[in-house]
């Protein structure tokens, strides 16, 4: 397959918005070009122009462009398997994704705010973050291991990422009360192809 | 059809993340029962527990509980008839949808922040929305329609936060945006959406 048959993921250099979809392609094993800007100028000059929203990641296979994280993870995970049965099974899913982008956007200020902000930033995420997964938390029924039961599906990755980025960020005590959704981590951590690409960022 | 057989969608009473939602149903003439909060208290002390994601709206369907608006929002357009041709087509919908939810929360700052920054707020949302319209803008493809001859919720979702601007006075912000006016155009004057804007203005 030519390169530019490939899809392409456009994005920074890190993990942000793009990693949950960046797993769908390591966890499928599916190919594409993984495109980094070199730095925020090389964004503003070049791919924003460019974006279908102004916006990163997007997303582009053949000559159709999507903007939007979790549009794109939503048509990758149903396109390589990692998605719902049933239209409700999709939105169900879909519905874990989109709580945890909006708890992703409640850690930002103090993971990337100004420093003299960061202590209240912080003990506001560790007042109200914790009941809010409580409720994610809640959906993981019975002996299930993946959020939606035995098979992995995206809103895993999704949690995934997620996890990673408060225990970076020193915030992993906002999962206190959640004991299935670490076991749903620690399951997509053992996953051999997610473990072979984090091995391969080191 | 029993009145337990309806769909219901729970939220406050007010238009807000539900009313796209409530649009779709409203264009379709797909019956479901409009279920709104007797106040905050009503939200906090009645229906939060029962939520699936301690949020609102959320939707039932059977014994089935979804949260978060836009997945409902896409869920029920497909079911109905407002939806993707394809997967792809889908994609392309759904990222006009979630942009449209993150202007919506723009908006937020000025409707219900606290009084002393609301019109910074509003200057900032006077300057900054535009430019982000006008990617939207660039993305319809029929005359009025996001899609080329065939209506799809986005057409609702931007009607909708059309809406919003214009009872909040910034409706200013769509004055360089054409298409997307001919777009509200068109749903702002289907009368079945008329009709149910005449009794929830």
């Amino acid at each position: 397959m030519a390169t530019s048959d490939k899809p392409k993921l456009y994005y920074f250099d890190g993990r942000g918005r793009a990693e949950p979809i960046r797993l769908i392609f390591a966890c499928t094993g599916v190919e594409f070009e993984d495109i980094r800007f070199k730095g925020f100028e090389e964004w503003t000059n070049k791919y924003k122009p460019e974006s279908p929203l102004g916006t990163a990641p997007f997303y582009e296979e053949g000559d159709v462009k999507i903007g939007g994280s979790l549009g794109i993870l939503r048509y990758l995970g149903d396109k390589h398997g990692r998605g719902g049965a049933t239209p409700l099974e999709n939105a169900f899913l879909s519905s874990l994704s989109d709580a945890i982008y909006d708890y992703g956007k409640v850690i930002y200020p103090f993971v990337h705010g100004p420093e003299e902000k960061k202590e209240d930033a912080k003990k506001e995420i560790l007042a109200s973050l914790p009941a809010k997964l409580k409720f994610l938390n809640g959906n993981v029924k019975g002996e299930d291991t993946f959020l939606a039961g035995k098979q992995l599906t995206y809103p895993d990755l999704h949690l995934y990422v997620f996890h990673l980025e408060c225990q970076e960020a020193g915030l992993g005590e906002v999962f206190k009360d959640c004991p299935q959704l670490l076991k749903v981590v620690a399951r997509v951590g053992s996953c051999e192809k997610i473990k072979a690409y984090y091995e391969s960022k080191k | 059809m029993a009145t337990s057989d309806k769909p219901k969608l729970y939220y406050f009473d007010g238009r807000g993340r539900a009313e796209p939602i409530r649009l779709i149903f409203a264009c379709t003439g797909v019956e479901f029962e409009d279920i709104r909060f007797k106040g905050f208290e009503e939200w906090t002390n009645k229906y939060k527990s029962e939520s699936p994601l301690g949020t609102a709206p959320f939707y039932e369907e059977g014994d089935v509980k979804i949260g978060g608006s836009l997945g409902i929002v896409r869920y029920v357009s497909d079911k109905h008839g407002l939806g993707g041709a394809n997967p792809f087509e889908s994609a392309f919908l759904e990222s006009l949808s979630d942009a449209m939810f993150d202007l919506g929360t723009k908006l937020y700052p000025f409707m219900f922040g606290p009084e002393g920054e609301r019109e910074e707020a509003k200057k900032s949302f006077l300057e900054t929305i535009p430019v982000k319209l006008n990617y939207l803008e660039r993305l319809v493809k029929g005359e009025d329609t996001f899609l080329d001859g065939k209506q799809s919720y986005p057409d609702l979702h931007i009607s909708a936060f059309h809406m919003d601007c214009t009872k909040f006075q910034v409706s200013d912000v769509f004055e360089d945006c054409p298409k997307l006016q001919k777009v509200i155009g068109r749903i702002d004057s289907n009368v079945n959406v008329m009709a149910f804007r005449e009794k929830h203005p």
